[in-house]
């Protein structure tokens, strides 16, 4: 009996301080509590300071509008990327990624060392210990702001959770730029490709391709994962325009090549006269092709997808995959990188939050025609 | 003389498949040790844990006085004033002395945490009482020694403030000496009134401090006499229900041919020098000596385990060089030690995979083996050998020491050894069960095979033996055939004392 | 050696109880504290102490489990658990303080449930807690959809923020829930139940004590630590995460095996384990500070484990 009293009075103790600190907040710091009802700086001019993402509101919405090829500071898309700017002292940027074990993930550390030999800054590269644990992620930003680093490039692992941790960059005026799954709330900048845009793109890629009308199935990303969930919604947004075509199945393989084995495999049994696999990446396409394969119904499915990685190439020079989605790492955080130091070079900011790259206006697509070229001189898996 | 406070009436315990306790009847007395024995599995120590409350009996009454009383748990029987201490020991290694003798009942301060300052004194003050006052309270019992662990179960049983106390084989991890001042505390709690079931199997020990025995045999009571009424035969044959003549058996038997020889071997660390031994087929010679003598590291020696540091050691004429255990085993050697806990037996595997270990792959040379086959063979030697067990594939921990022991020799015996070490086979064990002991290795050696037998008790050497190597001071002081040495002669050796009567 | 000299002082005792992962500790900070000029600063030691509050409140549920001869691996199932279960409640309407209550009570219950049925149902802990870490893990992946939910308020900021005397206000927490624990598994029979369970399960049984109740306290105290580390770690990422635990039971192993507590015969204690997350934290600060790559920290904070673990383990032999 008497244990219990003490556990009562221990969780008492805890929500008392809990409750405690809640009614001190205002005085330990004032500035935050007192102007709650800041809000997000429209496009910033300034240099962004801590208050100015710290409101109420999240700010999600992006405007997805690609900016035109000729007002990039940089030129061509892939590992053909460059840039005239330098930097004019020896900057330290991080690269701060979710993994090490995804090819993606590592041509984003490529794409900002090959910007660091470029414009002259200091390249740190970054990982948390444990892949993709926010909680890692967190800490490792926090590290770097305590190495005194000068702006950071970032692959949120969560939108909401990874804010706290960039408002201690931002407090410490470091410009962080978020490449693929954006930061809940704005930062100095958003790159990569618009994942919405993706989708819809490749869906009609897709659709010209089996002539408008035909029997598709969707293998879809993890369910938690905001890019695949904005992938898929771009999928179905372009399928509103082909009322002839009909989703057989819609089903999660979780980017996993397995997956994406097994689970066309499935699907197959029940469904052997699609005409059409949209797959969320390449590695589950990979896997649907294996199935297609085993049931000798390769070359007879139109099959589109996302990245234009090593495999997803060669699928598409030996015509397995029609088409696919230039996603280009290295050219993204190539592009973060050169605004993140004309930032600290003069405080230009970019054009604007949200710059998509490789947007429709790169010229994403890959197919069977411009496949040795992309292959050859553009692929940012080389 | 002093009144009665407690008596069963017609107990009977059942577990799967042995009737434990069979309608048994028992008191106890204030002021005396009542000692209970039995050979293993005899149903004592079952006895012991219904009075205890850690067994609900099927049928039966306990009375405290005229009361009659029924106990659920070792809690009922607690508070009742009946404590317990036990063989294994029940202390917790990291929590120090005083903690655990109030273990659960810790005095608290008035914030209701535990007060350890009033709870070091009040162990210091039982341990006085005990003439313990040199045990350090404050201290992890882990770092005690385990004599002094046993005071600290003591301590702890008198801090319930009992009526009654049972010791469940106290002194089986103790050294003479422990005993004796373990007796002489048993002793002064008789005096101040307590009464004291005492479980036993060591014959010699228990006469030095009982009033009265009560004798169980297979759960039922033989009979309850008092100590000084009755002499050692009687009691074997209470216990066992056989003749003590009967115990040492030996068949006529022909030896043949020396199947081991050692010729002036010595070791490398001076314990066994220049010694040279033979052994014959069907022959059972026995080594004799003191603790220290240097007849377990001789048997070491012979094994393989430690390294040989001169001389030549001849098994069936083979000379064996760079000798190890595994080497010593393919040539037919088996050894059954004194340690059998912990290097005779897996003691969490069943019976079944203890008589299998070493024979395995004799039986088995292919990848696969045959469960139904395996089981076939090690029930075999279960009944052969009389090992008292439901199934083979009950755990080795659960068996009697008497049963491990024979469940090593089935290990030995299934591997078709033909050579066998028994260092103190039968220390531990009751008498019923060494007296099978004994009769399994007459038999080995009318089957033709050949035992090196090492013991400390006398009786068991020259009852055994037909012929006697006498050990002292690492050399062979002495050897004898069966018959031509008396006890004392043979002690006097021992020692080190006489000429040498027999060539060496 | 003179293992038999036993002191009144407890803080000479702490002092003899500090085993080797305190100087390897101190070790690291020196070593570290050369590769960069900035790691000394008081800024960078609040910092670690930050970033180690979540996981030293796991690593003390976890030090009493193992001192129960026990391994609760549902602990980080719990932390994730308890960041959503007060997001989604206070998403629903329910007031913040009320939802944390609820939250951390929830964690106990999970805890209670383990006891219970590691004790009552004699299921290895292990395996019980395997299955209670698949359960909460799908139940806060279910509760959220398989993403990460969030609402805005100033609270989480102002935990996060909040400073006494110089220390964040969650290194206070932490000190607070250590002294707690402290009392609970020195100072009261719970406590000695946890070394006896840990210990010798017989004795308990025979004292007549049923080992049910004891089980049951200590893995829902193991659930109120896990619940405020969960509160913390909602603080510091302003969100309900459904998988931010996954492994921390692990970490909380190592930590708890580095600061001298042993797997087998309920030996250690929880000041051991405060310096053992400290060196996990340490050395993770130092890596990234230092600039290593993630694949090679893993290797190194895997050798540094094994390393300390070994030297412990030797010391304590040359001791004997």
């Amino acid at each position: 009996m008497k244990r219990t009293l003490t556990m009562a009075i221990t969780v008492l103790l805890v929500v008392a301080m809990l409750v405690g600190c809640g009614q001190t907040g205002p005085n330990v710091n004032p500035s935050n509590s007192a102007t709650p009802s800041t809000s997000t700086n429209p496009s910033g001019s300034e240099k962004p300071s801590a208050n100015d993402y710290w409101g109420p509101e999240p700010a999600l919405e992006a405007d997805p509008t690609p900016v035109a090829v000729d007002e990039l500071p940089t030129t061509g898309i892939g590992t053909q990327i460059s840039t005239d700017i330098k930097a004019n002292s020896k900057y330290k940027i991080a690269i701060i990624v979710k993994n090490t074990t995804n090819p993606f993930l590592l041509k984003s550390i490529a794409g900002t060392q090959k910007a660091a030999e470029d414009m002259g800054f200091e390249c740190i590269s970054l990982s948390p210990a444990r892949q993709d644990s926010l909680e890692d992620q967190v800490k490792i930003i926090e590290d770097a702001i305590q190495q005194g680093v000068d702006g950071i490039i970032l692959h949120p692992i969560d939108s909401n959770g990874i804010m706290p941790a960039i408002r201690k960059a931002q407090e410490a005026n470091i410009p962080v730029a978020c490449i693929g799954t954006p930061a809940a709330q704005q930062t100095f900048l958003r790159s990569g490709v618009d994942y919405t845009a993706t989708g819809v793109l490749i869906t009609h890629a897709v659709a010209e391709q089996i002539g408008k009308k035909g029997k598709i199935i969707i293998l879809e990303g993890p369910p938690a994962a905001q890019n695949a969930q904005e992938r898929l919604q771009g999928i179905q947004t372009a399928l509103k325009d082909y009322p002839e075509i009909e989703v057989v199945a819609s089903q999660t393989t979780n980017f996993k090549r397995t997956e994406g084995m097994s689970v066309t495999e499935n699907l197959l049994q029940k469904h052997r006269d699609i005409d059409a696999i949209i797959a969320c990446n390449d590695e589950s396409a990979l896997g649907a092709i294996q199935a297609l394969k085993a049931e000798g119904l390769d070359g007879k499915v139109v099959i589109g997808s996302f990245d234009g990685n090593e495999d997803g190439s060669a699928a598409i020079k030996n015509g397995q995959m029609h088409v696919s989605y230039n996603t280009d790492p290295f050219g993204s955080t190539y592009l973060s990188a050169v605004y993140i130091v004309q930032y600290l070079n003069d405080g230009t900011m970019p054009p604007k939050y949200f710059v998509p790259f490789p947007s429709e206006l790169q010229n994403p697509l890959i197919t069977s025609d411009n496949i040795d070229d992309y292959i050859n001189n553009i692929a940012w898996w080389h | 003389m002093n009144e009665t406070i407690l008596t069963t009436r017609g107990i009977t315990k059942e577990f799967p498949g042995v009737k434990a306790l069979d309608s048994v009847d028992f008191d106890l007395r204030s002021g005396e040790v009542h000692i209970l024995v039995g050979e293993n599995g005899a149903g004592k120590s079952t006895l012991a844990k219904v009075i205890l409350g850690a067994y609900v009996p099927e049928e039966g009454e306990i009375y405290l006085g005229n009361e009659k009383v029924s106990f659920k748990t070792t809690r009922d029987a607690l508070s009742r004033g009946i404590v317990a201490v036990y063989q294994e020991f029940t202390l917790i290694p990291y929590l120090n002395v005083a903690q655990n003798i109030f273990f659960n009942r810790e005095p608290r301060n008035k914030f209701g945490l535990i007060d350890h300052k009033k709870m070091e004194e009040d162990a210091k003050s039982i341990l006085q009482s005990l003439n313990c006052d040199y045990i350090n309270v404050k201290l992890p019992t882990k770092v005690l020694s385990v004599a002094e662990q046993q005071m600290v179960e003591i301590a702890k049983a008198l801090s319930f403030n009992p009526k009654i106390m049972v010791f469940d084989e106290p002194t089986a991890t103790l050294s003479e000496r422990e005993v004796e001042s373990l007796f002489e505390r048993i002793r002064k709690l008789k005096e101040s009134g307590l009464g004291i079931i005492y479980v036993s199997h060591r014959m010699q020990e228990f006469k030095h401090i009982g009033e009265r025995i009560t004798v169980l045999r297979d759960g039922k009571k033989i009979g309850t006499v008092n100590i000084d009424d009755v002499n050692d035969k009687e009691l074997v044959n209470m216990m066992v229900g056989r003749d003590i003549s009967q115990v040492y058996h030996r068949s006529e038997n022909k030896f043949s041919g020396e199947v081991l020889r050692t010729e002036r071997l010595s070791d490398k660390n001076g314990k066994v020098k220049d010694v040279s031994i033979t052994l014959n087929k069907g022959e059972i010679v026995g080594i004799a000596g003191l603790v220290g003598a240097g007849r377990t590291e001789l048997a070491r020696l012979i094994f393989g385990i430690d390294p040989i540091g001169g001389g030549k050691l001849f098994i069936k004429g083979k000379e064996i060089k760079d000798s190890s255990p595994v080497k010593i085993v393919k040539e037919g050697l088996g050894m059954v030690c004194e340690d059998r806990k912990r290097q005779g037996l897996a003691l969490n595997d069943s019976v079944l995979w203890n008589t299998m270990a070493v024979s395995l792959k004799s039986f088995f040379p292919k990848v696969l083996i045959s469960r139904k086959k395996i089981f076939e063979i090690a029930t075999d030697y279960v009944k052969q050998l009389r090992v008292a067990t439901p199934d083979v594939y009950r755990a080795c921990k659960y068996l009697s020491g008497g049963n491990q022991q024979k469940v090593v020799l089935a290990k030995w015996l299934s591997a078709k050894t033909d050579i066998m070490i028994f260092d103190e086979p039968t220390r531990g064990i009751d008498v019923g069960a060494k007296m099978e002991i004994y009769a399994m290795m007459d038999k080995l050696a009318v089957e033709g095979k050949s035992i090196l037998m090492i013991s400390s008790e006398l009786p068991e050497v020259i009852g055994m033996s037909d012929r006697i190597y006498i050990m002292h001071n690492g050399r062979i002081a002495g050897e004898c055939k069966r018959g031509e040495l008396t006890a004392d002669e043979i002690g006097s050796k021992m020692l080190g004392i006489g000429g040498d009567t027999c060539e060496c | 050696m003179n293992a038999k000299v036993a002191t009144n002082n407890p803080i000479i005792k702490f002092i003899k109880s500090i085993p080797p992962v305190v100087w390897i500790t101190l070790v690291l900070i020196s070593v570290f504290s050369m590769s960069s000029d900035r790691y000394l600063q008081f800024s960078n030691f609040s910092n670690m102490l930050v970033q180690s509050v979540p996981l030293m409140l796991v690593a003390f549920a976890q030090t009493l489990i193992v001192l129960t001869q026990g391994t609760d691996l549902s602990l980080g199932a719990q932390v994730s658990f308890v960041t959503v279960i007060w997001i989604y409640l206070t998403k629903a309407g329910v007031p913040i303080y009320i939802s944390a209550i609820v939250a951390v009570l929830m964690s106990m219950c999970v805890g209670a449930v383990n006891g219970l049925i590691v004790s009552k149902g004699k299921i290895p802990p292990f395996i019980a807690t395997l299955g209670m870490q698949n359960i909460l893990n799908s139940i806060s992946l279910l509760l959220t959809a398989g993403a990460s939910i969030y609402i805005f308020n100033p609270l989480f900021h102002n935990v996060t923020q909040a400073k006494i005397v110089g220390l964040p206000l969650t290194v206070w927490i932490a000190a607070l829930m250590f002294l707690i624990t402290w009392v609970v598994l020195y100072k009261t029979k719970l406590g000695a139940q946890v070394f006896g369970l840990g210990g010798n399960q017989e004795a308990l049984t025979l004292a007549g004590i049923n080992l049910i109740k004891p089980s049951i306290k200590i893995y829902a105290f193991a659930g109120l630590l896990t619940g405020v580390s969960g509160l913390i770690t909602t603080c510091r990422l302003e969100s309900g995460q459904p998988v931010v635990g996954a492994g921390w039971e692990f970490e909380a192993v190592a930590a708890t095996l580095l600061g001298g507590t042993s797997l087998r015969e309920g030996k250690g204690g929880i000041g051991g384990t405060v310096f053992g997350v400290l060196l996990i934290t340490i050395l993770k600060n130092g890596l990234n500070v230092s600039g290593v790559p993630s694949l090679y920290q893993n290797a190194i904070i895997g050798m540094i484990i094994l390393m300390s673990i070994v030297i412990d383990a030797l010391a304590r032999r040359a001791k004997s």
